[in-house]
């Protein structure tokens, strides 16, 4: 016996150590605390290095001495629960002098309790489900008369493998990621370690891409919400099992046909429940029929599984690069701006586009500012106006937004950034001007900051700097540029070098919003 | 009646912690890659960490201590009557887990309790359930304590970037504060065991600032502040300076948080 375990640990350590890469690849997301393939291998490794070149004086010795390695090795919620397996079975084997049929089957109960009860909300579609089936398969083919241990291993191993790759039709996380689980798969791997052990063959190595494929029509029934999920028992059952399997695989979708004895219990999606049921009907009795409208179902389910918008923005902006942040920052925008003002109309349909019952407006021009305040009255929504008067200035406000937040709580973050930007913007003069006491002849830079005219210089990267000094002057945090469709890169590179210089502090964001007749909008904070 | 206490490496242990004989320690561990893997908070000092840390591509990942790693804790501690076990959140790590079955596997009783916090936070609960022991409280009281403690602890925490915790699975509801275009430094909260998210902010100094106003009462109210930072020890001070406190405590947070969070991440702890 104490040799048998140390033999049946190295072969399924030389199992998952050959599968390892394998395995890990099928982590779905990042799990807490590593790779599945690699816990389920340093546990294994553990009970190795404690049973190899060692004699234990009675099956008992050998078996706590493996169980308690496994369990200092075990890494990962999978090795854990490896080494509750390990140490279920080998509390069975510590009793037994022999290694047969019975003692294989009862160490994989004595595996499955453990595992179990080591977890503390059991989840189906994991390891646990993978080793529940392998030894249910391990106990039926035993009452079935089957005493020979290559064959009772053998039929566990299958049901393993087959319960591997229906574990995305239990978990959806799985079933999302379109892979079946690691942690199962690596319970399956170490199944055909004791397998070959037991045989005395080799190893089988599968083709990767064979078993951890899953059962691709099962999830997409699921997804696609097909037809009817139908179950059924056939009690009594008199005729071929296998031709009426076939029959009812063929029939539909995530087909499930489980025989015990003359009890054959049936799950299948399909789109013709009565059709499946006459059929069945004419093998034995139907009992504990079940038929759900799994089409039906997801309809009622699809409005509260999108979470609600709460609260909407809509944004009048200009420029390619513009439009993209606004959206990707949530944003409904409306094509429009310093030239080329939207209409009251045009806004409003934005509004009822958000499908939210408040809005925010984000005018993001002072000529839109008025517009903007008229939407309300066009529209069911609940609407703010926040009266941004550039596109810089728009994008700033946006990051307080958060649309599943409080609304009233949101606008009021969102109007507390707005109140505290600096905002400024260059444009050039359309003619000759006189503005207060300063000349303005036509085609120089004209730079505003908070709606004054604080610059006129003959160049972009002048005018920028003469903002950027005073900005910086009055202390900011995060300046915000927003480079437009008429400013050349050098001179945007001219101005980043010269807001260096005045700060090397100061954060500096550069965008390229593209929005015609502003060179360059800023925005500090 | 003698109480000990378990808890992971993540705590943060204020001076003297380490040296008491009624307080064992289990180590997680992180890991550079495959082949390199070091012990929290002992195999590599905090500044090579951080250095490792400044390559940008340097993900590093981390696994919780093994059920036999606490069972060979409780048994050291023999000595003592009862054990109480105060782990890193359960959502944060399979800690708990492996620290409950390891209570199962030994021949006497052993309390685990979820800290549902980590590093200041965890190390402030550990210093209530100490300072109880000191008292003379008896196990019952120490426990109350711990989860009083374990109810009020509250971390803040700022980071240059959401990028760790976003690949580390960790970064709970704060999720809502990934994708914006254009950088923003959130503030984040551990609370009920995960993190949340506080405040969006733009720039250093708006960072610092809504963290200071959120923890400002509870420096005036005279409650101990437990610092903490990532290779961030001048943004501590200014933070320190704004609320008015000196910085008592100081937390250099190891390798196993600072994998999940990243570089220039500092904090404040309170209860």
């Amino acid at each position: 016996m104490a040799i048998e375990v140390a033999y049946m640990v190295a072969v399924a350590h030389a199992a998952v150590k050959a599968q390892v890469a394998r395995i890990n690849d099928l982590n779905v997301y990042p799990v807490p605390d590593g790779d599945t393939g690699t816990n389920m291998l340093l546990t294994l490794e553990s009970a190795l290095n404690e049973t190899s070149d060692k004699s234990y004086d009675c099956p008992e010795e050998a078996s706590k001495a493996c169980a308690r390695a496994a369990l200092m090795g075990a890494r990962g919620n999978s090795g854990v629960i490896l080494s509750q397996m390990i140490r279920g079975a080998c509390e069975v084997l510590a009793d037994r002098n022999s290694f047969d049929a019975e003692t294989f089957a009862a160490g994989l109960d004595g595996a499955r309790e453990r595992a179990y009860s080591s977890v503390r909300e059991p989840v189906e579609g994991t390891m646990l489900t993978v080793i529940k089936d392998a030894a249910h398969a391990a106990r039926e083919a035993l009452e079935r008369g089957d005493t020979d241990l290559p064959s009772v291993a053998g039929a566990a191993r299958q049901a393993a493998h087959d319960s591997v790759r229906r574990t995305p039709e239990l978990l959806a996380v799985l079933r999302e990621a379109g892979v079946v689980d690691a942690g199962g798969l690596g319970v399956a791997v170490v199944l055909d370690g004791v397998y070959a052990c037991v045989t005395g063959q080799e190893i089988e190595v599968p083709e990767a891409g064979e078993d951890d494929a899953p059962d691709l029509e099962a999830i997409h029934a699921r997804e696609e919400a097909w037809g009817y999920c139908t179950e059924f028992l056939v009690d009594g059952f008199d005729g071929d099992v296998e031709e009426f399997k076939e029959r009812v695989y063929a029939s539909g979708r995530s087909v499930l046909v489980v025989a015990q004895d003359d009890v054959v219990k049936v799950h299948v999606h399909t789109q013709d429940p009565g059709g499946a049921l006459s059929y069945a009907g004419g093998f034995g009795r139907l009992a504990g029929v079940k038929v759900d409208d799994m089409e039906a179902q997801i309809r009622s389910r699809e409005p509260e599984e999108r979470p609600a918008t709460r609260l909407g923005v809509v944004a009048a902006s200009r420029g390619e690069g513009n439009r993209a942040l606004f959206e990707q920052m949530g944003a409904v925008v409306v094509e429009g701006g310093q030239g080329e003002n939207p209409s009251a109309a045009d806004l409003a349909r934005a509004v009822e586009q958000t499908g939210a019952p408040a809005v925010v407006v984000l005018p993001n021009n002072k000529n839109i500012v008025p517009t903007a305040e008229q939407v309300g009255g066009l529209v069911e929504a609940k609407t703010h106006v926040l009266p941004t008067t550039n596109i810089a200035a728009g994008l700033a406000v946006m990051v307080g937004y958060d649309p599943e937040g409080e609304p009233d709580e949101v606008v009021e973050e969102m109007c507390e950034i707005s109140d505290s930007l600096r905002v400024a913007e260059i444009s050039r003069a359309v003619r000759d001007a006189r503005v207060g006491d300063r000349e303005v002849p036509e085609g120089s830079y004209i730079g505003f900051l908070d709606g004054d005219l604080m610059a006129v210089e003959d160049g972009a990267c002048e005018t920028a700097l003469a903002l950027a000094k005073k900005i910086v002057g009055d202390g900011a945090d995060v300046l915000t540029l927003l480079k437009g469709e008429e400013l050349a890169e050098a001179e945007l590179d001219g101005i980043l070098d010269g807001i260096r210089d005045l700060d090397d502090l100061i954060e500096v964001e550069v965008r390229d919003g593209g929005q015609p007749l502003y060179p360059l909008q800023m925005v500090a904070e | 009646m003698t109480t000990a206490i378990v808890t992971d490496s993540t705590t943060s242990l204020a001076p003297g912690v380490l040296e008491r004989p009624d307080v064992k320690v289990v180590p997680l561990t992180f890991h550079f890659g495959e082949d390199e893997t070091y012990t929290d908070k002992a195999d590599m000092s905090n500044e090579e960490f951080y250095e490792r840390l400044r390559d940008p591509d340097v993900f590093p990942t981390t696994a919780q201590p093994s059920p036999g790693a606490f069972v060979e804790a409780y048994e050291t501690l023999s000595d003592y009557d009862d054990i109480l076990v105060l782990t890193l959140s359960s959502k944060f790590s399979g800690t708990y887990d492996s620290a409950l079955q390891a209570a199962g596997l030994v021949d006497r009783p052993v309390h685990v309790l979820d800290g549902k916090s980590a590093e200041m936070g965890s190390g402030l609960i550990l210093l209530e359930a100490l300072r109880c022991i000191d008292e003379g409280g008896d196990f019952d009281e120490v426990r109350h304590i711990a989860k009083r403690a374990i109810g009020r602890a509250r971390v803040l925490f700022a980071v240059g970037t959401l990028e760790y915790l976003a690949k580390s699975g960790r970064i709970g509801r704060a999720q809502r504060l990934l994708g914006t275009a254009l950088d923003v430094r959130p503030v984040l909260e551990v609370a009920g065991g995960e993190i949340v998210p506080f405040k969006r902010t733009r720039g250093r100094r708006r960072q610092m600032a809504a963290i200071a106003e959120e923890v400002r009462p509870a420096a005036e109210a005279g409650r101990t502040l437990y610092f903490g930072h990532i290779g961030a020890p001048e943004l501590l001070s200014e933070l320190a300076e704004q609320l008015g406190v000196e910085e008592e405590l100081i937390a250099e947070i190891g390798g196993v948080v600072g994998s999940h969070v990243g570089l220039g991440a500092y904090g404040v702890a309170h209860l």
